[in-house]
């Protein structure tokens, strides 16, 4: 398959390499990276290219790497009208994501009780396969966390009219509807509220150094403004609840391709049209999952401010440890958007990719619309995230999206037989990050190694214009699920 | 070994084939890989017994069937299996699974849980009858 360089940061393939493509395909990345860029990515963006009604072009992040339906990193937008949805373009995990609050505590008053509080992090979070979240839920209650998400969690007092707003979506999709969610979905996700689950999941401890400050204006809009700042990070999603209402309603759209004649390279990129009664009722038990997600992570806040209350014996107004965003990086979005010279409405599927959206967009919370949306990066546990900001290009080439973490570039089960967790543990005690997990394997999985240079791949956004740099997040504790 | 594990695909995940004589054994090796892409097996007790009733319209639908009931029932009961055993598998008209797993619930104490497996995708996902018996490919979402 051949890929031509167009301009600095994007390679293209155009429609005549592949049978079936109705766009070409476009992989973001850098002289640096486009050579690490695995097959499976090329061939996986071209069959995204292939799907029916998309627009634009089929689009693979800098951090794009071989996932299963859309590579880890993909784009597309389809039109309302003539498009599809798929679940293949959202992922398992609906609504995996990442949020960042800000603190008024600096690296020295954090570090003498770094491993008390990490302790009682872990408690507070629950971490790992099998483990059951604080909220106690039936059916009807959890009802409400699907239609109303972090409005649920207000109404509770898990959460702060704040928080709501530094939600992408003020943390509640419209039109969700648990009709469409099956009892295997509820069961699966009911104990789940509250918890960060396993995998590439994290509670993170991180500090700004001065010197990692790229934009110090919109930093200080962020809240970020002290010295040697502490923040905190958490990526993950609806859990259990997703990945049913996922599997769910892949089994129903195998057949849906069937009934709607629409042909796809992959099973895993079933589909069916956007407006079909199948489309919108996936679209709505796919806001469900959402919900719960930004629900999930909501909870999660409560939990860590309970815990940094009980470690150093401070008011909430003494600590602020305040919200700064909450973004979605799997999910599908209704947006508008000029192609061809003509405003569309298109479904924009993002999976491992982040909305970037420009300064002064109205989805853009007020108090950041002056900036750009802000975006979270979420690098290795060992080697520190970003905070970025939403650019005017973003919106007019990659359907206001950017990239959303350091990108794969080892398998887990190499990176194991590569690393042994404890030796890690201590290894980056040494280095000042304490690490608790909910297992030494799955730590070692999770290594540095495994991943690209953050780095690298922000260099390679800030470069095609998508997003610019506000500031670098070391970590100083991290809880992996 | 009947199954392997394939890093050189869909690395962020857990992709495996499998092999095996019969279809029977071929569901039974899917489900120890599905555990052994989360844990060691051997680590796992068979105290918990569950049934499984499946009923699709061709193999490859009820081999996925199986592996995503393995997901709903470990997330569902937090357990993890380590024994399989297939009482009925017809396939003709109809294809239809009835089998039996045997696990214990999870504890951080005695289990090392690498990876939780979130789901089973359809990218590449093939089961097939070789001329040594059957084979199948499936990639874990983790």
């Amino acid at each position: 398959m051949q890929k031509k360089k167009i301009a600095e940061g994007i390679w293209e393939i155009d429609p005549t390499q592949k049978k079936g493509m109705n766009v070409s395909a476009r992989i973001l990345s850098s002289d640096k990276l486009i050579g690490s860029v695995e097959d499976g990515v090329f061939d996986q963006i071209t069959n995204v290219a292939c799907l029916p009604g998309i627009v634009g072009h089929a689009l693979c992040m800098p951090d794009g790497h071989w996932g299963y339906g859309f590579p880890i990193g993909g784009v597309a937008a389809f039109s309302v009208s003539d498009g599809v949805i798929s679940p293949g373009g959202i992922g398992f995990d609906i609504n995996c994501g990442m949020r960042v609050m800000r603190t008024n505590f600096t690296l020295d008053e954090i570090r003498p009780k770094i491993k008390e509080l990490v302790d009682i992090l872990f408690k507070y979070v629950p971490a790992g396969a099998g483990k059951t979240g604080t909220a106690s839920l039936d059916r009807k209650r959890f009802e409400k966390v699907m239609t109303d998400g972090v409005g649920w969690c207000v109404e509770n007092g898990y959460a702060t009219r704040a928080d709501e707003e530094a939600t992408e979506a003020r943390g509640c999709l419209k039109g969700a509807n648990p009709d469409f969610i099956s009892e295997r979905a509820y069961k699966r996700g009911v104990n789940q509220l509250g918890t960060l689950g396993s995998g590439n999941h994290y509670l993170e401890i991180q500090v700004v150094r001065d010197s990692n400050v790229f934009d110090e204006e919109a930093a200080k809009i962020l809240g970020i403004d002290r010295p040697n700042q502490i923040l905190v990070s958490v990526h993950c999603g609806s859990r259990g609840f997703g990945h049913q209402v996922a599997t769910d309603y892949l089994k129903v759209f195998e057949k849906s391709v069937q009934k709607y004649g629409i042909k796809t390279l992959d099973r895993e990129l079933s589909c069916a049209p956007f407006e079909s009664d199948e489309g919108q009722e996936y679209f709505a038990a796919m806001k469900c999952a959402a919900n719960n997600a930004f629900a999930n992570r909501q909870v999660i806040t409560h939990q860590i401010r309970r815990a940094f209350r009980k470690v150093f014996g401070k008011s909430d107004q003494e600590m602020a440890i305040n919200l700064i965003y909450d973004v979605a990086h799997n999910i599908a979005k209704v947006e508008e958007y000029e192609i061809d010279g003509r405003k569309q409405r298109v479904v924009v599927h993002r999976k491992g990719a982040t909305r970037a959206f420009a300064a002064g967009h109205t989805e853009v919370p007020s108090q950041y619309r002056s900036i750009g949306q802000p975006v979270i990066v979420g690098g290795s546990m060992e080697t520190g995230s970003y905070l970025l900001k939403g650019t005017q290009k973003a919106m007019t080439d990659t359907f206001g999206s950017t990239l959303h973490g350091a990108g794969r570039t080892m398998s887990r089960r190499q990176a194991k037989k590569r690393v042994h967790g404890k030796a890690l543990a201590n290894e980056m005690e040494k280095r000042g990050i304490t690490v608790r997990a909910a297992s030494f394997s799955g730590l070692a999985e999770e290594a540095g190694i495994a991943y690209k240079n953050i780095d690298d791949v922000i260099d390679a956004v800030v470069k095609i214009g998508i997003s610019e740099p506000i500031a670098r997040l070391l970590p100083v504790a991290n809880i992996k699920g | 070994m009947p199954y392997n594990f394939r890093d050189d695909i869909a690395g962020g995940d857990c992709a495996v084939e499998i092999e095996a004589d019969s279809l029977e054994e071929l569901f039974i090796e899917a489900g120890k890989a599905f555990t052994e892409a989360m844990v060691d097996i051997t680590t796992v007790g068979s105290d918990n017994m569950f049934d499984v009733s499946l009923k699709e319209d061709d193999i490859e639908r009820l081999f996925y069937d199986w592996l995503s009931e393995l997901v709903y029932l470990k997330d569902s009961a937090s357990m993890l299996f380590s024994e399989y055993e297939i009482k009925q598998l017809e396939t003709g008209k109809d294809f239809r699974l009835e089998a039996t797993v045997g696990g214990e619930r999870i504890d951080y104490d005695k289990h090392d849980i690498s990876a939780d497996i979130k789901a089973v995708t359809l990218h590449r996902f093939k089961v097939e009858e070789t001329d040594s018996g059957w084979r199948a490919f499936v990639i874990f979402d983790l």
